[in-house]
């Protein structure tokens, strides 16, 4: 059996929808799993994995807007499974990502430095269920019922976590030296190696 | 409070959206949209079908069959072949299943009684869309394909999903008592499927069958799982140069490290581990190969939070990914 079969012809109405969604949101959850993993080829492997569901489970990506908070979910979960290892997914997907891993396996993520540092280093200690929530909201953007869509969640559990989390950080930081924003650019800082 | 830590989470971000869609280049973008699309035709007329057709979905790809129990259909071998260059033991299986050589007579031998057909796989390495062809000049849409699995999980049903308005007794695994010897133990082997006369359904089945040289497994046991690699091994908290020179002995390889850094799990490769680290844990890889998870202390200790990352919210989900996993499962 070969890993990568021929092309079938699925019909082109379904590729078309297939397309609209990927165009519409592949930097965005390529960003989603950069910032959630060290080894920027694993975050192809993520992208890969997450649209390939997308492409299989197509009747169930919402329209619209929704398809960005589904597609978070699928890769939130792909993500989840990378990090303990797992070999639970096809096979081809190791072949799918094929260029992309190439493209992006010069990319390094800017070292943080200064007060960033204290803020990553407060960051990276908290749990991931707050790391998750704190970078739903200050990377991803998104509101409490976008959170909850994403996390298969109510809004008022999202709303509660995120004032513990918010909490957290804040106490961690004030260990941590770091204060209220002052005028640093708005940098990317790499935090990779302490957070996931 | 709330806007300030925001903004600190914000400027912490390691990559921005606009630079993410900067590194995915349109060239590139297309070619994996052109992969997903086309690369799996095969593996995913699974779950593609029953977006529409959900009736009953008995396993979840991945499931150690044979160490659990899970479900009932736990299977033995049968879909045992021994491949072409595998150092593994050999099992017979009872249909005659070749070597790994393609023989184009049938994939599928079939079998008609009063009220069922009988469906044996006769060659597990066959593309899948034979299998299908001849499901099809039955009049029945089956489509089946066979995985790599480790080896005590070969031959179990990795996932079998059928359309909405299907029987329990419509499709059944279709076993033979003393066919054929398993690696794990037993001696009730899996070889085909029995589908009754009449059934107008579709079905999507997945058979775990064994691993070709080179081939990553699409599920795995406990590595020292028996018929595993690691079959007996101790290698919990041992050095990983003892751990790699057993492994050394029994030819197996380790293409993969796991190294947990921070929170996070990240990959090392072959001399970027120090042989005074420790072995924490291993997975079945490959025919002859194992990934190991190490790190400098005995055992992975104080991980800041025990639960694994992301688990699905319900509790009586497992927390696998399968080619059909969606947020809302």
């Amino acid at each position: 059996m070969s890993a990568i079969p021929e092309a079938s012809h699925p019909p082109d109405e379904r590729r078309r929808r297939f397309e609209q969604v990927y165009a519409a949101h592949r930097g965005k959850i390529l960003a989603y799993a950069l910032r959630r993993t060290a080894d920027p080829q694993d975050a192809a492997d993520i992208l890969a994995e997450t649209f390939l569901i997308a492409w299989r489970k197509l009747d169930d990506v919402p329209r619209g807007e929704e398809a960005r908070l589904w597609l978070y979910g699928v890769a939130r979960r792909v993500l989840a499974n990378h990090h303990r290892g797992e070999r639970r997914r096809s096979a081809l997907v190791g072949d799918l990502a094929g260029q992309l891993r190439i493209d992006l396996a010069m990319h390094r993520p800017p070292q943080q430095e200064g007060e960033l540092a204290a803020i990553a280093a407060a960051f990276g200690e908290l749990s991931e269920d707050d790391r998750e929530l704190l970078s739903l909201v200050g990377w991803e953007g998104l509101d409490h019922g976008e959170i909850a869509a994403v996390l298969g969640c109510s809004r008022n559990a999202v709303r509660i976590r995120l004032y513990r989390a918010r909490r957290r950080f804040a106490r961690g930081l004030d260990l941590h030296g770091a204060h209220a924003p002052r005028n640093h650019a708005l940098s990317a800082a790499v935090i990779n190696g302490e957070r996931s | 409070m709330n806007h300030d830590i925001d903004t600190l989470t914000n400027r912490i971000n390691p990559v921005t959206d606009a630079r993410a869609a900067e590194l995915l280049t349109d060239e590139t973008a297309a070619d994996l949209a052109r992969r997903i699309t086309t690369a799996t035709a095969e593996a995913d007329e699974l779950p593609a079908t029953p977006a529409r057709t959900r009736g009953r979905r008995r396993l979840t790809i991945g499931l150690p069959l044979l160490a659990t129990g899970v479900a009932g259909a736990v299977v033995a071998v049968s879909l045992v072949t021994q491949s072409e260059d595998s150092g593994g033991p050999v099992r017979l299986t009872p249909t005659q299943a070749t070597q790994g050589q393609i023989k184009l007579a049938s994939a599928l031998s079939f079998t008609r009684k009063d009220r069922y057909l009988d469906v044996r796989v006769r060659d597990p390495y066959a593309d899948p869309k034979r299998y299908r062809a001849e499901f099809a000049q039955h009049g029945l849409n089956v489509s089946l394909s066979l995985v790599p699995v480790s080896p005590s999980m070969v031959g179990t049903v990795v996932m079998q999903d059928t359309s909405e308005g299907t029987r329990p007794g419509d499709i059944t695994d279709l076993r033979v008592k003393g066919a054929c010897e398993v690696p794990s133990g037993g001696n009730d082997c899996t070889v085909g499927v029995r589908i009754r006369t009449g059934y107008k359904g579709s079905a999507a089945i997945v058979f775990g069958r064994a691993a070709r040289r080179g081939e990553k497994y699409e599920s795995t046991a406990q590595p020292d799982a028996r018929g595993e690699a690691m079959h007996g091994m101790v290698y919990r908290k041992r050095h990983v140069s003892q751990v790699l020179a057993a492994l050394k002995k029994r030819d197996i390889t380790v293409p993969e490290y796991r190294v947990m850094v921070g929170n996070e799990s990240q990959v090392r490769y072959p001399g970027q581990v120090p042989g005074n680290w420790y072995v924490h844990s291993a997975v079945p890889w490959a025919d002859g190969q194992v990934m190991l998870f190490v790190g400098p202390k005995p055992t992975e200790a104080q991980r800041p939070n025990s639960s694994p990352p992301g688990v699905p919210v319900q509790p009586s989900s497992p927390p696998q990914v399968t080619p059909s996993a969606t947020p809302t499962t």
